[in-house]
């Protein structure tokens, strides 16, 4: 049976086997310190399967190195820039608002001048054909401010006009109807005395006036006109004067 | 010119850069294409299980380039930050491949036959000028070796890319995997190790089918 001595003198090389075949990556690319690499290469130089093993690692690092570059597609580079004329085209390296107003400029803002276009057009047209096939604008009296619609108006008084009487010096409004011959056939006193001496009086000035009748488009019709009377207050006057 | 002072040229050099591509100037992307699309896409080649795939990824990953540079600050390298970009697009086309075209057969696909051979589709079908064991001896290391790296796990294969073909250093590859330094070292010895089991196996069972120690003597002695 051996002994604890022997054992530990049989494992001691496959221990640093193990260590120096762990160690190998670092070796290769000389990651190591200058006491650890002294020591692997000692090792390797007495290990002969270590040293084999190493070997095919070098094998390995200097064919994965000669594998080179993959060559890309010929027009890989073509490829790609019609890509990113594709993402500049939609303003995708642009924030929000510069994407939005990239939208905006591109396609909302022709389509608003075309929508606009469209519709004065649409607007014109629909007015041209309103205007052609319409109903016809229908007359009305006031289509020139009531030009042809004239009111009467005092021409002369067939006996000289007197001052009406009264008890005291108001004026007498009066709205009188006109015919279409130019005399009142009616009268209503609106303002002033009003009893019966004062009517008499304004009905023998009103029957002597001649107006010039109303007319709407010169065809005489029946009007108003408003006529005013100065009232005159009657004074007493001394008795020796009166006779 | 100091270490230092053309370390700090390249970085102004790379700022001015960053300020055009972020104005959205053509001519300064026409330039970072230039400059990393063959780069980018040898990555993603070799990163994914079917790199016909490849092209379309590298310009998904300049267009994600193009729409979030506004969002680079400068944190780290301008390559760096690419490089994680076309990581990060690498591993969403994976896992898109898994779901959905794991059973498809890609004409520039590896394929093995009954005798354990691993050629592509495209080489049975186009003519080539050399003779067929002419081509067996230029390609065949190259496609054992790629195979092989297909066949490591994704976080293995990036890491081993990135170091052996890319030379990237372990800080860098740190900060393009968004990882520390000792994972990096722990991926990478994990990845080699696996890598070369795969190729042993290979050449293992390679010299079995053709009965042949002293192929796979010579085989050994290459690999």
């Amino acid at each position: 049976m051996a002994s604890q001595h022997e054992l530990e003198q049989q494992m001691q090389p496959e221990r640093e086997c193990v260590a120096a075949q762990a160690a190998f990556s670092s070796y290769l690319d000389g990651a190591l310190s200058g006491v650890e690499m002294g020591r692997i290469a000692d090792h390797l130089q007495g290990c002969v399967p270590c040293a084999a093993e190493f070997e095919g690692w070098r094998a390995m690092q200097t064919a994965l190195a000669d594998m080179g570059p993959a060559r890309p597609p010929q027009r890989l580079q073509q490829q790609i820039k019609t890509a990113l004329g594709e993402e500049r085209e939609r303003g995708s390296n642009l924030p929000l608002s510069g994407r939005v107003a990239l939208t905006w400029r591109s396609s909302v803002a022709p389509l608003a001048v075309q929508t606009a276009g469209g519709m004065a057009a649409a607007v014109l047209l629909a007015a041209g054909l309103f205007r052609l096939f319409g109903p016809g604008v229908a007359v009305q009296a006031n289509d020139d401010g009531m030009a042809q619609v004239i009111a009467p108006h005092y021409l002369y008084s067939q006996v000289p006009p007197t001052a009406v009487e009264t008890g005291r010096d108001v004026p007498v409004l009066i709205d009188a109807k006109v015919d279409t011959q130019g005399r009142v056939y009616d009268y209503t006193i609106l303002e002033g005395p009003a009893d019966p001496s004062v009517q008499l009086q304004v009905e023998q000035n009103l029957l002597s006036s001649v107006f010039k009748p109303a007319t709407v488009f010169g065809v005489p019709v029946d009007g108003h006109v408003m006529v005013t009377y100065t009232g005159v207050s009657v004074h007493a006057y001394p008795h020796a004067l009166r006779s | 010119m100091s270490d230092l002072a053309s370390a700090i040229g390249m970085r102004a050099e790379e700022q001015e850069l960053v300020r055009e591509l972020k104005s959205g100037s053509e001519p300064a992307f026409a330039l970072l294409i230039a400059q990393y699309s063959q780069p980018i896409y040898s990555l993603i080649a070799r990163s994914l299980r079917d790199p016909s795939e490849a092209a379309d990824v590298t310009q998904e990953v300049f267009v994600k380039v193009f729409r979030s540079i506004r969002g680079f600050h400068g944190d780290a390298s301008l390559r760096t930050w690419i490089y994680r970009i076309a990581l990060h697009e690498t591993s969403n086309q994976r896992r898109w491949w898994n779901r959905h075209k794991r059973q498809e057969l890609a004409i520039d696909a590896p394929i093995e036959n009954e005798e354990g051979e691993c050629t592509c589709m495209a080489e049975t079908l186009a003519a080539c000028d050399a003779s067929p064991f002419e081509l067996f001896l230029r390609t065949e290391t190259r496609q054992r070796v790629e195979a092989a790296l297909r066949l490591l796990p994704a976080a293995y294969r990036e890491v081993v890319v990135l170091r052996e073909i890319e030379g990237f250093g372990y800080e860098e590859i740190a900060e393009i995997l968004n990882v520390n330094l000792g994972t990096v070292k722990s991926r990478l010895t994990r990845g080699r190790a696996a890598l070369r089991e795969s190729l042993k196996k290979n050449d293992l069972e390679r010299a079995l089918h053709t009965g042949s120690t002293a192929v796979a003597d010579t085989l050994e002695a290459v690999i």
